[in-house]
């Protein structure tokens, strides 16, 4: 491979410089595809962060309100409050995996094809 | 060998293997997008390694060992905040974040307002919450030498500050960000091994029952079953909820957090990289609780306030006592080997923080502020950086001389109300809400940033007669944490400097910020790698 010292942005990769994404945006603004995505972006992510907000907070709550709950022995010298804590760790590998594959499964195909969208608009542009 | 001379020896051992680094990575190192974010071509998990590494700082591995040695169940609601707040970086900010911006927190607050007013108050503000942040790393620094190496007086302690200050100078300037990200996930690796090795060692110590070490925690701490539950530490209910509100939503406006989005070449990668992180830094304060409760059972409260009142130096006693206690070879070991885990832990999250608030000073407030309009010169901005880390080190070393004997988890505590009052307003409503505009992000920076100091000073860490300096007046604001009140101020400032203006500009140019920042498009690359340095 010959090494330039340039940034590597041949056309052949296919993305594009950020002054031409400018007017491509406004494209794919009002691309379906972009809306769908958009959509389904605020649906998830709102409602998750409502989510482990209200579940995180509930533990610095209880704490402070209920601290004999929260100190109650559920098994051996294992409190509510120290289970309750633990379970917030547990909350937060299922969200952050929930996340991941939900990203992966409804956002990154859609991004990819807006991207090739695009890239096929731009060389079409060129071509005319 | 004493644990003195040994400690010395694995810190040196440390400090060459990173400067080692240091010099491969300043070989590395020929453009801007190399010095500031690594030419965006570290991997997704490695990245996740290096915020761990970026992330788990003194107050980690020493407070929050301490905090529960001392105050049983309380301490542990650190571990749970700290480790949650990732969760809002992943959903709402990380993916974005990392497509819109280029090298700096900044670069997405101002992506559709005006540059100047923006980038000022975001480099105020990203040099402010890192300074605070710096200082209380370089305290915990002077205070572990001090004790490690049975050094008497003051003169030791600021020498080990300045000492460290020299490191991280040399680290960044040199390194960049490619030898910054690089200490990181060595120090993670270190700390991860030693955190598994001493909690496994606790366990034995009980038979591997964690019932029992609860209850010789217990009954070791006096408190009795009162040290399982919450209430030793905090009391009020809306002490918990300001500060659990501070830890939660902290993470997410931490300049030296979120620069690290922009080391990985994709929207994708920077995902995984949080997963990995959430993995670790889980990991790790899942372990906490054999560390504390382990120092409290084994160790005991006289012991851990005798060496350090705010119970700082519990995770390394521990080790002490575990290697087979003081004066014994196993014990001297360990301990050496902890408190060097800790120095490298301080050593990577400075060098972090240093290069984060350099680089916000050369391309926010050099490049854009003052030589605004003019031919980029990035080679000049690059050196514009180097000589900030240089300055913004040396004032953290007067400053933490300054402040030695402070509270190490009091400092970091404030450093995260301060960046979830300042920044994370600006960045929610610069990424999701259309109206913006430039007053909105301004006086959202600039009201949640001084208001926040301005709880602390008036609040009763500092005022008042458990404060530092206004012993004689009782508190103006009875928080310790001023998160309940400073971060919805932050927002309600910028949600009314945003209703009282309007900018058409901005507007226009959300449909193209949300574009780029959920598909990717016109996002920065990766650069390509610089040649072997045998070809050179």
């Amino acid at each position: 491979m010959v090494n330039t010292r340039e940034p590597s942005r041949s056309p052949t990769t296919g993305r594009l410089s950020a002054e031409e994404a400018v007017t491509a945006a406004e494209a794919v603004g009002k691309d379906p595809e972009m809306v769908e995505l958009e959509r389904r972006h605020t649906r998830f992510v709102w409602p998750t962060t409502i989510f482990f907000l209200t579940y995180y907070m509930a533990l610095n709550i209880l704490a402070g309100t209920s601290p004999d709950l929260m100190g109650k022995k559920v098994f051996g010298e294992f409190t509510f409050g120290y289970l309750f804590a633990l379970s917030e760790f547990v909350m937060a590998f299922v969200v952050a995996g929930v996340y991941s594959r939900w990203a992966a499964r409804r956002m990154d195909p859609l991004s990819a094809d807006l991207r090739e969208k695009m890239r096929h608009q731009q060389i079409k542009e060129v071509a005319e | 060998m004493s644990h003195q001379s040994l400690s010395l020896t694995l810190f040196v051992v440390f400090v060459v293997i990173t400067l080692g680094i240091t010099i491969w990575a300043s070989r590395q190192t020929r453009t801007a997008v190399d010095f500031y974010s690594a030419g965006r071509r570290i991997k997704g998990w490695q990245n996740g390694v290096a915020i761990s590494g970026d992330y788990m700082s003194a107050a980690s591995f020493l407070g929050i060992a301490g905090l529960i040695s001392l105050f049983g169940y309380d301490g542990f609601l650190y571990s749970v905040g700290w480790l949650v707040a990732y969760l809002t970086v992943l959903v709402l900010i990380a993916e974005l974040l990392r497509n819109s911006g280029k090298y700096t927190m900044a670069d997405v607050l101002a992506y559709r307002m005006r540059q100047r007013p923006v980038r000022s108050a975001a480099a105020l503000s990203t040099v402010g919450v890192s300074i605070v942040y710096l200082i209380a790393q370089m305290v915990g620094a002077g205070a572990l030498v001090k004790l490690l190496l049975g050094l008497e007086g003051d003169t030791a302690a600021i020498l080990a500050i300045a000492g460290v200050g020299v490191l991280m100078i040399v680290y960044v300037t040199f390194g960049g960000m490619i030898g910054t990200t690089w200490v990181q996930i060595v120090k993670a690796v270190l700390l991860m091994a030693g955190t598994v090795l001493l909690s496994f060692l606790v366990l034995t110590k009980f038979g591997f029952s964690m019932n029992k070490m609860f209850a010789d925690a217990a009954t070791a701490s006096g408190k009795g079953d009162a040290f399982l539950a919450p209430g030793l530490r905090f009391t009020s209910t809306i002490e918990l909820v300001s500060l659990g509100l501070a830890l939660v939503l902290g993470t997410a406006g931490l300049p030296h957090i979120l620069i690290r989005f922009y080391t990985v070449p994709t929207a994708q990668a920077a995902r995984k990289s949080v997963i990995w992180a959430i993995g670790i830094i889980g990991s790790f304060y899942i372990l906490t609780t054999f560390l504390g409760f382990g120092a409290a059972a084994l160790v005991g409260h006289e012991a851990i306030t005798g060496a350090d009142k705010a119970g700082n130096m519990a995770g390394p006693l521990l080790a002490q006592v575990i290697g087979g206690g003081e004066g014994s070879l196993g014990g001297d070991l360990f301990l050496a080997f902890i408190a060097a885990v800790a120095f490298a832990t301080i050593l990577a999250v400075v060098a972090g923080l240093t290069i984060t608030a350099s680089s916000s000073f050369a391309h926010d407030f050099y490049a854009n502020v003052l030589r605004r309009g003019q031919e980029r010169d990035e080679g000049a901005e690059v050196r514009v950086a180097r000589i900030s880390a240089l300055v913004i080190g040396g004032i953290s070393i007067v400053l933490a001389s300054f402040a030695r004997g402070q509270n190490v988890a009091f400092l970091v505590g404030l450093a995260f109300a301060v960046a979830a009052s300042a920044n994370l307003p600006t960045i929610l409503f610069s990424l999701y809400w259309k109206r913006f505009t430039t007053s909105g992000a301004v006086t959202g920076i600039l009201v949640g940033l001084f208001g926040s100091l301005l709880l602390v000073v008036v609040g009763p860490n500092v005022m008042g007669p458990e404060g530092l300096i206004f012993k004689g007046s009782e508190p103006l604001f009875p928080l310790e944490n001023p998160g309940i009140v400073s971060i919805p101020l932050g927002f309600a400032a910028a949600w009314l400097g945003t209703m009282l203006s309007r900018e058409p500009a901005s507007e226009e140019m959300y449909e193209e910020l949300r574009v780029r920042s959920l598909t990717g498009l016109g996002a920065e690359e990766a650069e390509a790698a610089p040649a072997p340095a045998s070809r050179r």
